[in-house]
């Protein structure tokens, strides 16, 4: 019992003794302090560099352990910076540490210290820090000349965006010193009486070479230091990082650098590069280009690939990683010698090859065929050649084909490879869609025949003609066929009043099509059918027709596009048998224009039947014009307004009447009329307005107008839009009503006189001889013939020849004794009186000696013009021989004092009675016998004084202006027998 | 102004090609005259701030006034006006193909660090960059121009082996770029260079011109070809010492 008891007891001795050696021996070396402390000075990276030892070690393993570290600026106290720094101490070893300054290291002296303390859980607690290591001195220069001045960092590269800290040293007390980034002036803050610092914030970018800042000292005008600070946009992390193979030999990668960071030419050791490598096989690659990048597959059969691109420079690294497999990466090249093999109308075999792959991939292969109308896909796996049949191919049809491969393993598709081709033509597949338009005429009827060209995918190749048979159904005859050359969309026909079956064939060079059949019948059987209106849109006419009883086969909707035109550029379209509405629609349609479509059902035997009509616009707009107005009919109270050669149809709307402005000074508008203000360009008219609701009624009487008044008026057309423009007012006046009278009296009058002088002339000879007899011839005279019978046979008529002329006493009467005188006559006594000798004794045998005054008479039964050239004007003798002749016709005195009546010449009264008396002594009364014989040895001489003149006989009732004065100066003419 | 400056500078890239185009055929102008108004056109057109010193600014960013008025050149960079004048014509050749050949190589050593003009699409003030890009690539080429006829008048003159070979035109083939440390000082230099370049040219200019209006000094100096004709020979300048410019060229 007592030996385990004292093994026990040694036992725990021996181990207490070893924990206390232990101790003993920690306790012995702790804490440890840092030894052998350097600091170096990094003036481009601007850090302070340090390196120490920690001796004594207790194990030569290793040891975790904490330094910390104290930083201060210009002297030891000012501590600027302290932090600790936990690493893995090993036995001997020399730790490093690194601080990077914010302020240029060579602005200012900084002082370091360091201790310790173990960290390690192979060391009991509690542990202690060590003593501080002494500071060491961190000085980049030492002293400064006089007036130097130094700027730092000297060409700094920083980021943008980041903060700087510029300082400059000066030799001298600062005073008079500036300084300034480009050519503005920064401030800063003042270290010590010879170092300032200034903080710039989030620096811009200015330009690839640099900001510049530089100090001025003023006092002597110099530039004493400056330095560049390059500012580098941000390293970016690439983008789209991707590699691929087209031939397995190389792998291409490419990458999107991100925006340049403007190093590459302002800071040549810095400029950004990117590496790759590749973690499988540990090589490694520096790109020359900044955003691509080949790679050599190795021939070992590597499958995976992990690449690590890296791109770097001296502020930032970057780095983007990639895995994948060689054959994901596959990228074929653009397929070869794509060619088209046994092209018929509808088939096409397309083959190609495609560039070899290491391994003979098998490759999809994708074909894309273009037609006219739609395109299709096919996919396809191929090796090594590529082979593929086109079928369903539309005849004489140009196609385009091309192809692209991609590996099996989708990565990416190859480039397109095509190539066009043409296939063959076959006959037109469908007929022709034809129509027709048919105007009937006296026993003819004249067919316009339309066909629409066959769609391509139905002309099958090119129409070369087109073949129209027409057969009369109502009585056998020969077939007439009719060739049309292409391009021909319709021919005309000349029929009589049979029906006619027409049939229209297109052929190319392949084939005919189908044909197609219209029936024109004898009796159209259509009936009169009024247009119904109906109202479009921009997208069209939207029509509907009532369902027909009939068998029809379909319907038929026909019309102009160009309604205007002379070619109206007929269009027809197609309706199922089933359909009683459509929607026309072209882009031919503009709006005021009036489009008619009529509706047709066409029976099973390929008859058409109209059956409704319709008429509308697109969009009606207001009349552009108004119509030429005529005034007719005007009097004095009304005016009719006449606008008859003013076309209703043509219109861009439908018209629905018209209104008639009226305006006159009164203002007032009738009834029937309302008050219209018009507003004109310049002023506003106040007008009366006369509505016409009937479209057809084009004239308008205006009434109850007063006369001799002015009225205005314009006529313009209204429709569901509007109504026409604003024209100018036509003015038209009213006449006076006695005018009016005057021509309804005058005119009758006038006509009557006229008939009336031609009656009179017609019966001139009955109006002479009632109104002015021939002097009757005695000699003819029947009263002779009794005589020479009955009485005396002897007896004879007296010549005038035997007469002795009877004289003539003139008797002047003092002027004092004129009783009065009368108008005209007055100037007749006065010229009588201022000549007295205007009237001549007729001379005797015994006192006649030779040429002498003659004598005038008036005779009042002729109205002659005064004459200054007759024998009155002036004295003129008389020869002797000529008065027997001449007083001859005085043998009836009422011829001379009797003849004129009360109305055709000077009355009695007027001649003046008492200047001058004449006294008529008759021949017959006292007859002279020695003058009868002496008488006729007097040859009849024409007397030099007196003439005869043709004379116009008037009736004495016609004639109505009274005698003038000069008339009273007018000679009396004697007419000899025989000459009137 | 700037369809003035375009018209200009096409008006001398025209130029340079044309002589560059010349040379590259192994001819020159006989007529001494010609050649010489040439030289002069060409010296006059140099001497434009436009050119050269103008677009380096912008694309420097040292277009500012303040900068601008420090932008002048150092003494001592280029021969001054005097010391030009004083040379005799093959000394003052030497001078000026020497001066122009520094040019070159600051020039190309320019262009290497700056960017193509299709790369400045996206950065603000593209216009303007490409703009100047090309007028500073027109630069280079207006100088090769003026060096083949620099050469051609050597030639001319009777002294085609002292005078340098003509520069073939092609992208820079000068000296590799030395890093400066500080790019602001780098860049300052260059103003200064640039702007003693433009009163260089200005001052050969006026030389050209005092060639062409001082019929004693044309006599002094006739073309080899008027001298074989009979004339006394040329008496050698005593002047004929050949400058070079002492601006040092940074890039």
């Amino acid at each position: 019992m007592a030996f385990p008891a004292v093994f026990q007891t040694t036992c725990f001795f021996m181990l207490l003794s070893l924990r206390a050696c232990q101790s003993e021996v920690l306790t012995e070396h702790l804490p440890l302090t840092p030894e052998a402390l350097k600091v170096f000075v990094n003036s481009t990276q601007q850090s302070l560099h340090l390196q120490w030892t920690v001796h004594n070690l207790p194990y030569k393993g290793e040891l975790k352990m904490v330094f910390q570290i104290q930083i201060s600026r210009t002297e030891t106290s000012n501590i600027i910076w302290k932090g600790n720094y936990s690493t893995t101490v090993k036995w001997n070893e020399i730790l490093h540490w690194s601080w990077e300054s914010e302020l240029p290291l060579e602005c200012a002296t900084h002082f370091v210290r360091i201790k310790s303390v173990v960290d390690d859980a192979k060391v009991p607690q509690p542990n202690i820090w060590s003593s501080w290591s002494s500071w060491q001195e961190a000085k980049v220069q030492d002293s400064f000349e006089q007036d130097t001045l130094f700027i730092f960092p000297k060409d700094k590269l920083v980021e943008e965006g980041s903060d700087v800290t510029i300082c400059y040293i000066s030799g001298n007390i600062q005073n008079n010193i500036s300084c300034y980034l480009d050519g503005e002036q920064i401030h800063g803050e003042q270290l010590d009486p010879h170092v300032s610092t200034f903080k710039l914030k989030n620096v811009p970018f200015v330009r690839e070479r640099g900001t510049n800042i530089y100090c001025v000292d003023h006092r002597r005008n110099t530039i004493n230091g400056g330095t560049v600070l390059f500012v580098s946009k941000v390293l970016e992390e690439p983008k789209n990082f991707s590699c691929e193979t087209q031939d397995l030999k190389t792998l291409s990668c490419t990458w999107d650098p991100g925006v340049d960071t403007t190093l590459a030419w302002s800071k040549q050791r810095s400029q950004s590069y990117y590496t790759l490598f590749e973690s499988f096989s540990g090589k490694k690659k520096l790109c020359k280009e900044k955003n691509w990048c080949n790679w050599p597959i190795s021939q070992d059969s590597q499958a995976m690939y992990n690449f690590t691109l890296t791109a770097e420079n001296y502020l930032r690294k970057r780095s983007v990683n990639l895995l994948f497999n060689l054959t994901d990466r596959v990228h074929p090249m653009s397929p070869l010698s794509v060619k088209f093999e046994n092209i018929s109308a509808t088939n096409a075999v397309m083959t190609w090859k495609v560039r070899p792959t290491g391994d003979y991939l098998t490759l999809l292969c994708e074909i894309e065929l273009y037609g006219e109308r739609k395109m299709t896909q096919h996919n396809v796996s191929v090796k090594v050649n590529g082979k593929y049949l086109l079928s369903e191919l539309e005849p004489d049809t140009e196609y385009a084909a091309r192809v692209r491969c991609a590996a099996n393993h989708f990565w990416k598709w190859s480039e397109w490879s095509g190539q066009n081709f043409t296939t063959l033509q076959a006959a037109p597949l469908e007929a022709l869609d034809v129509w027709r338009s048919v105007k009937s005429g006296p026993g003819t009827q004249n067919v316009t025949f339309f066909w629409k060209l066959p769609p391509k995918f139905h002309a099958n190749g090119k129409i070369l003609h087109y073949t129209v048979i027409v057969e009369n159904l109502d009585k056998p005859s020969r077939l007439e066929a009719l060739t049309i050359p292409a391009p021909a969309n319709g021919t005309e026909l000349t029929l009589d009043q049979s029906s006619y079956e027409i049939r229209v064939t297109a052929s190319n060079s392949v084939g005919t099509s189908p044909a197609s059949v219209m029936v024109i019948s004898a009796d159209p059987g259509d009936k009169e059918v009024k247009a119904e209106r109906i109202k479009g849109s921009k997208d069209g006419f939207f029509i509907s027709w009532k369902p027909q009883s009939g068998d029809f086969m379909g319907y038929v909707v026909d019309w102009c596009d160009h309604p205007q035109d002379t070619l109206c550029d007929f269009q027809w379209k197609n309706i199922g048998p089933n359909t009683t509405s459509t929607v026309i629609s072209s882009d031919a349609f503009r709006p005021g224009v009036r489009y008619n479509f009529r509706i047709y059902g066409l029976s099973t035997e390929r008859i058409a039947y109209l059956l409704e009509k319709k008429t509308g616009y697109t969009q009606e707009l207001a009349p552009l014009d108004n119509p030429q107005v005529d005034t007719i009919n005007l009097t004095s109270h009304s005016f009719t307004l006449s606008w008859k050669n003013y076309s209703t149809e043509s219109q861009p709307a439908f018209i629905e009447g018209y209104y008639v402005y009226l305006k006159s000074k009164a203002r007032r508008c009738h009834p029937g009329a309302e008050k219209e203000v018009l507003s004109e360009i310049t002023d506003t008219t106040v007008c009366c307005q006369y509505k016409i609701n009937n479209p057809g009624q084009k004239t308008f009487t205006v009434e109850n107008l007063q006369p001799e008044s002015f009225y205005e008026f314009f006529v313009t057309p209204y429709t569901s839009v509007g109504e026409g423009p604003n024209s100018t007012f036509t003015r038209v006046r009213t006449p006076d009503e006695y005018s009016y009278m005057l021509i309804r009296i005058i005119l009758p009058v006038i006509l009557c006189i006229f008939l009336l002088l031609v009656a009179c002339n017609l019966k001139s000879q009955w109006v002479k001889e009632k109104c002015y007899p021939d002097i009757p011839d005695p000699y003819k005279s029947s009263v002779l013939s009794l005589i020479k019978s009955k009485e005396n046979p002897h007896r004879t008529i007296m010549n005038i020849s035997d007469c002795i002329p009877d004289a003539i006493e003139v008797v002047n009467k003092p002027e004092g004794t004129k009783t009065q005188s009368l108008g005209t006559r007055k100037s007749l006594t006065e010229t009588e009186s201022t000549k007295p000798v205007y009237l001549y004794l007729l001379p005797t045998e015994k006192n006649y000696a030779g040429p002498g005054p003659c004598i005038c008479f008036e005779n009042f039964t002729y109205n002659q013009a005064a004459s200054d050239s007759g024998s009155c004007g002036h004295p003129v003798p008389v020869p002797l021989g000529a008065l027997p002749s001449q007083l001859g016709l005085l043998t009836s005195p009422e011829n001379l004092l009797q003849a004129p009546g009360k109305n055709c010449m000077n009355s009695q009264g007027e001649i003046p009675t008492g200047e001058t008396t004449l006294n008529y002594v008759s021949q017959l009364a006292a007859p002279v016998s020695g003058d009868k014989d002496s008488l006729p040895t007097n040859p009849l001489m024409p007397p030099p004084c007196s003439e005869y003149k043709m004379q116009m006989a008037v009736p004495f009732c016609l004639v109505s202006p009274p005698l003038t004065e000069n008339s009273g100066l007018s000679s009396m003419t004697l007419l000899g027998p025989g000459d009137h | 102004m700037r369809a003035l400056i375009t018209q200009r500078t096409l008006l001398s890239l025209v130029l340079g090609l044309l002589f560059s185009s010349m040379m590259a055929m192994g001819r020159c102008r006989e007529d001494y005259h010609a050649l010489l108004s040439q030289l002069q056109k060409q010296a006059n057109s140099t001497q434009d701030p436009s050119t050269l010193l103008d677009p380096y600014m912008r694309i420097q960013g040292l277009n500012f006034p303040r900068l601008r008025e420090h932008c002048k050149e150092r003494p001592g960079a280029f021969p001054s006006n005097n010391a030009l004048r004083g040379l005799g014509q093959q000394a003052f050749l030497r001078t000026l193909d020497a001066t122009l050949s520094l040019v070159l190589h600051r020039l190309a050593a320019l262009q290497r660090h700056l960017p193509e003009a299709q790369d400045l699409e996206n950065l603000p003030m593209a216009r303007q960059n490409t703009q100047d890009l090309q007028t500073l690539k027109m630069a280079r080429l207006n100088i090769q121009g003026l060096r083949n006829n620099i050469y051609c008048m050597s030639r001319l003159l009777g002294s085609s082996q002292d005078a340098s070979e003509p520069t073939q035109t092609g992208p820079g083939t000068s000296l590799p770029p030395t890093p400066i440390p500080d790019a602001f000082q780098r860049k300052l230099e260059g103003c200064r260079f640039l702007d003693g370049y433009h009163r260089f040219m200005r001052s050969v200019g006026q030389v050209f011109s005092d060639w062409g209006e001082s019929p004693s000094r044309s006599r002094r100096h006739r073309p080899r070809r008027a001298l074989q004709k009979g004339a006394h020979r040329t008496r050698p300048s005593s002047k004929g010492k050949r400058l070079t410019p002492r601006g040092q060229l940074l890039h």
